[in-house]
């Protein structure tokens, strides 16, 4: 794709983001101008941007999201929420076309009639916003103002011919006889009404030349909708005019054509039948009676010849102008042409019958001529030419800021310029004089003086629109003769030198990943110097080398270290990047639910590894939507509770050393463990014994277990199917952790803890039966050695007595079915690995404890998946391959 | 080779001018609003031609072209680009110290003609 559209695209998500903020934040301070004028400013270059592409539906829904927030932003509207609504609804219409361009490829947006309706009615509804709200209370104002006027959509071919008889009658019948031939020899015609905005101008639209870039036309005609007023009085800048004209293109074109501005047109692809309306004035003394009775019988029997004579007959009886000679002219048109197209031929028959008005009254006769051009403000007149005028102009400015001086060289430099390249270096003489004049004197006059002198034709210099004054051709010269070109560089260094590079750089995502893996097993691979050195001494006894290995790992271990640091700093993300979806989901979700809700965010600015981010927001959504759905309670609800109406939703999140905790509190109903525990019995989670012997928090925590799910309804927003287990799951998935507070009737918080990285684990090397496994070093708690005599059995259950505490053992032969029993040391001590699962500690007898590693941690693949005991297995600086344990899920 | 200063707060905008006006051989130098324009000018300027948009935040293009008038500095020719085509806005950028007013959305076959007029290089079409 081309890096323009790149550029733009990645821009414009990040404006649209950017508006969806802006807006979340206008909601709490509606007054903030500066957001306005920040939001304001964000849709204006969103639009801007989507103008140097051909995207139509884009620009035009984004013109109105802009004149909507240009209304907001002079204070002519206030903020609303349903202003919000809509232009919300705009930045999704907009984001969903970046999706589609993207998709495409190609940078095209293949036309689409659907996507054209639904921008016509995004667009309609914004501009509906503003003069609803914003517009003048009189109601006859308010129809006079072509915003509110409804949109006629496109008339289909079927409804047109009632639309646009009238208009067509009153084209000259020459041009519409050329029309019929044209289509009667296959070319397309179509009619077309064009009436521009009245604030056109103001809106960059240029009628005329819209106009002008269509093929030449077969008739066009250029009025007022309302007579002129007096010159006094008149709005230059109200456009009032009214094309029409027929046009030879298809309508497929012409629609396409004028696809900016659907609602100011109105076009229909010319029948004959609706060419031919036979005008002039009435006159009885024609004897028609006698030629109709002979031209049906001719028409019906098809002979087209005695039809021909006998419309030639009594078309030189007729004056020319009289109504019957024209129906008998285009009657002899289509006999010529199309002489089997009997339905017209009746029709223009029966115009001949007497007394039968068609053709309206003659009075509205046709100016015969268009009206003489009007030039386009912004003419396709010489550049240069433009350039001088617009120097005039700006010497004839009547002021005198503190500026003047600069503006008065740049004016001169800008002559300079473009009389050199004119050739009329010669004409240059004085200017310096009179621009040192003009400068000290601190007046544009004796420049302008000087102007007016040396280009005679635009001496009338304050005319903005003036005609092309006449020049003489224009000789390019070498660049290097180029006036007061060397002074310039008084000062500042060459431009080759100069490049100003961007201090920030966008990377590929999996450019990063890629850098990530490869450390990853850097530091792994590094992991086998020791056991080198280690050969190099035990094996080939050469301790030097050994020693000198041993040092070159370290040289080598701290650049790794200090490397997936770097790299690690590079893939941290603030948690804004998952929190800023929030406002915007709980906003919609509580306007969903009727209910209020604050949402505060904390700590928006914490990092962490983009791994874990990422992993965070399928979990927090759905936290975040049980919250709403079953936490809060209802306006009315909280009310009778004596709470705040608008209930109370705040996340936040904090680094604590190697961990991010994220924190979701809510002010609702809470939960009641008593509802839990008769659920969880109920769907046979827990038996009966259990259902007495839990205590309250132990009851919260089976929320979290696979197959509950609180809510007694399914509901359209949380209950998907997807319990808390799910999300438990996930954020164990990341070694994070998750627990529950709440208080009935106060509310419920939800606590995450995850690590800042999930790219290198660390992990205990741990012995049992003769085999290594390792450890997550997140879950160890401790490592202590407990001798044998202190190991108690309570009923079946091993346990010990840790300062003070009693702790249940299990031995990791038996966890793992492995026919052995642990091996004490030679103490009769016992290794136990002391892991912490939520907040319960456990021990786990091994038979020794070895090093910690750093190891890149693979989760097992194909049918070993199905392994949950095991995190995953890595691979060791010696090449062995080191199965991982998962204590949470091997109990 | 000619510099010329764009100055555009949408980075769509300032690569579109870009690949313009690098095309036709100018080199070209950006700032992202009026206040960075000011920065680069000092460090870099002065250019050859500006190319300024109205709308952006902290100084907008009257307020940057304002400062760049007052400056005690040989001034070049500037542009002021905008999607109003208001007469009113027109005058407030002549009146601001803008050599041309031009309207968006803006053609390379509408830009060029008018930069190379202004910079009194090359064949104006």
């Amino acid at each position: 794709m081309n890096p323009l559209l790149d550029q733009f695209i990645s821009e414009s998500r990040d404006a649209i983001q950017s508006i969806g903020e802006r807006l979340m934040q206008l909601e709490n301070t509606p007054d903030d101008h500066e957001l306005m004028d920040e939001l304001f400013r964000l849709v204006h270059t969103l639009k801007g941007n989507s103008g140097l592409f051909d995207f139509p539906e884009m620009t035009r829904v984004l013109h109105g999201a802009e004149d909507l927030m240009d209304t907001v932003r002079d204070g002519r509207l206030g903020y609303s929420r349903s202003l919000a609504d809509q232009l919300l609804e705009a930045m999704d219409f907009v984001s969903g076309l970046l999706d589609e361009i993207l998709a495409g490829g190609d940078g095209n947006l293949p036309a689409d009639a659907e996507r054209t309706a639904a921008a016509t009615a995004l667009t309609h509804s914004l501009r509906q916003l503003i003069t609803t709200r914003a517009g003048p209370a009189d109601p006859e104002t308010l129809a006079a103002d072509p915003l509110t006027a409804p949109i006629p959509a496109t008339p289909s071919p079927a409804d047109a011919p009632a639309n646009v008889t009238s208009p067509l009658a009153q084209i000259p019948e020459t041009a519409r006889m050329d029309a019929c031939r044209r289509i009667f020899q296959g070319q397309p015609c179509s009619w077309l009404s064009y009436q521009p905005e009245e604030e056109c101008f103001f809106k960059g639209e240029d009628p005329f030349h819209q106009i002008t870039q269509l093929p030449a036309p077969l008739w066009r005609r250029i009025s007022a909708r309302e007579p002129w007023p007096s010159p006094d009085t008149l709005d230059a800048y109200r456009c009032l005019l009214h094309f029409e004209s027929i046009v030879p293109m298809d309508l497929q074109e012409l629609t396409d054509h004028f696809r900016y501005i659907p609602d100011q047109v109105e076009l229909t692809a010319l029948e004959p039948a609706m060419l031919a309306i036979p005008i002039g004035d009435d006159h009885d003394g024609i004897p028609t009676a006698d030629y109709l009775q002979t031209a049906t019988a001719h028409l019906r029997s098809g002979n087209h010849e005695g039809l021909i004579q006998a419309s030639r007959l009594l078309l030189e009886l007729s004056s020319p102008g009289l109504r019957v000679a024209s129906a008998l002219r285009w009657l002899l048109l289509v006999l010529e042409t199309r002489p089997d197209d009997v339905p017209l031929l009746q029709q223009l028959l029966d115009n001949i019958h007497p007394g039968v008005a068609v053709g309206d009254d003659a009075d509205t006769a046709i100016p015969a001529a268009p009206s003489p051009p009007v030039t386009g403000a912004q003419g396709m007149a010489d550049p240069i030419v433009g350039i001088i005028e617009t120097q005039a102009e700006i010497l004839a400015l009547n002021d005198t800021p503190p500026w003047l001086s600069g503006r008065l060289q740049a004016v001169a430099a800008s002559l300079r310029a473009a009389f050199t390249l004119q050739g009329q270096l010669k004409r240059l003489e004085g200017l310096d004089e009179a621009l040192q004049t003009a400068i000290t004197r601190h007046t544009s006059v004796p420049l302008a003086h000087w102007l007016a002198e040396h280009v005679p034709a635009s001496a009338s210099a304050s005319a903005p629109v003036t005609e092309p004054a006449t020049t003489d051709s224009p000789a390019p010269i070498p660049s290097g003769i180029a006036a007061g070109a060397g002074e310039t560089r008084k000062f500042g260094r060459r431009m080759e030198d100069a490049y100003a590079g961007p201090s920030a750089i966008k990377v590929d995502q999996a450019k990063i990943d890629r850098l990530m893996n490869l450390i990853g097993e850097m530091i792994v691979a590094k992991n086998a110097l020791p056991y080198l050195a280690a050969r190099a001494e035990d094996v080939f006894g050469v301790r030097e080398l050994a020693r000198e290995i041993k040092g070159q790992y370290g040289t080598i271990n701290r650049i790794a270290d200090e490397m997936q640091d770097a790299i690690m700093q590079v893939r941290l993300l603030p948690v804004s990047f998952v929190f800023q979806r929030f406002p915007r989901l709980v906003r919609d979700t509580a306007q969903k639910l009727g209910k209020e809700v604050r949402l505060v965010l904390e700590g928006e600015s914490t990092e962490a590894d983009k791994n874990v981010i990422e992993s965070l927001a399928d979990p927090l959504v759905h936290i975040l939507r049980n919250s709403l759905d079953h936490g809060l309670e209802t306006p009315d609800e909280r009310r009778a509770a004596g709470k705040p109406v608008a209930g109370r939703l705040a996340i936040s999140a904090r680094s604590e050393s190697d961990r991010v905790v994220i924190e979701i509190a809510d002010d609702g109903r809470g939960i009641d463990p008593a509802m839990i525990r008769r659920k969880a019995y109920e769907k046979g989670i827990i038996d009966e014994q259990a259902l007495e012997r839990l205590t309250d928090q132990e009851a919260l925590n089976l929320v979290f277990a696979p197959g509950f799910s609180t809510a007694s309804q399914v509901s359209d927003l949380s209950g998907r199917g997807v319990g808390m287990d799910v999300v438990r799951t996930a954020v164990a998935r990341v070694n994070g952790s998750i627990d529950l507070n709440s208080r009935p009737g106060a509310g419920t918080r939800l606590r995450l803890s995850l690590p800042l990285s999930m790219a290198v684990t660390n992990v205990m090397i741990i012995v049992s039966a003769s085999q290594r496994f390792g450890v997550s070093m997140d879950a160890v708690a401790e490592t202590v050695r407990v001798a044998q005599a202190d190991i108690q059995r309570i009923k079946h259950q091993m346990t010990t007595v840790l300062r003070g505490r009693v702790v249940p053992l299990v031995a990791l032969n038996d966890l793992l079915a492995l026919d052995e029993a642990q091996i004490p040391n030679e103490d009769g001590e016992m290794a136990v690995v002391v892991v912490r699962i939520e907040n319960d500690l456990l021990g786990i007898m091994v038979d020794d404890c070895r090093e910690t590693v750093d190891i890149i941690l693979k989760p097992l693949a194909g049918f070993l998946g199905n392994l949950r005991g095991y995190a995953g297995s890595a691979l060791l600086g010696d090449g062995s391959v080191l199965l991982v344990l998962n204590p949470r899920e091997l109990l | 080779m000619k510099r010329i200063l764009v100055i555009d707060d949408a980075a769509t905008v300032r690569l579109y001018h870009r690949e313009i006006l690098e095309q036709a051989g100018f080199a070209v130098i950006e700032a992202i609003n009026g206040l960075e324009a000011l920065e680069k000018l000092e460090m870099e300027g002065p250019f050859d031609l500006y190319l300024v948009d109205i709308n952006m935040p902290k100084l907008d293009g009257y307020g940057f072209l304002k400062a760049l008038r007052e400056k005690d500095i040989p001034q070049a020719p500037a542009i002021m680009i905008s999607t109003e085509s208001s007469p009113r806005d027109r005058e407030a950028a002549l009146v601001a110290g803008a050599n041309l007013y031009v309207v968006k959305p803006i053609r390379p076959e509408q830009l060029l003609p008018q930069v190379r007029g202004l910079l009194g290089e090359g064949h104006p079409s």
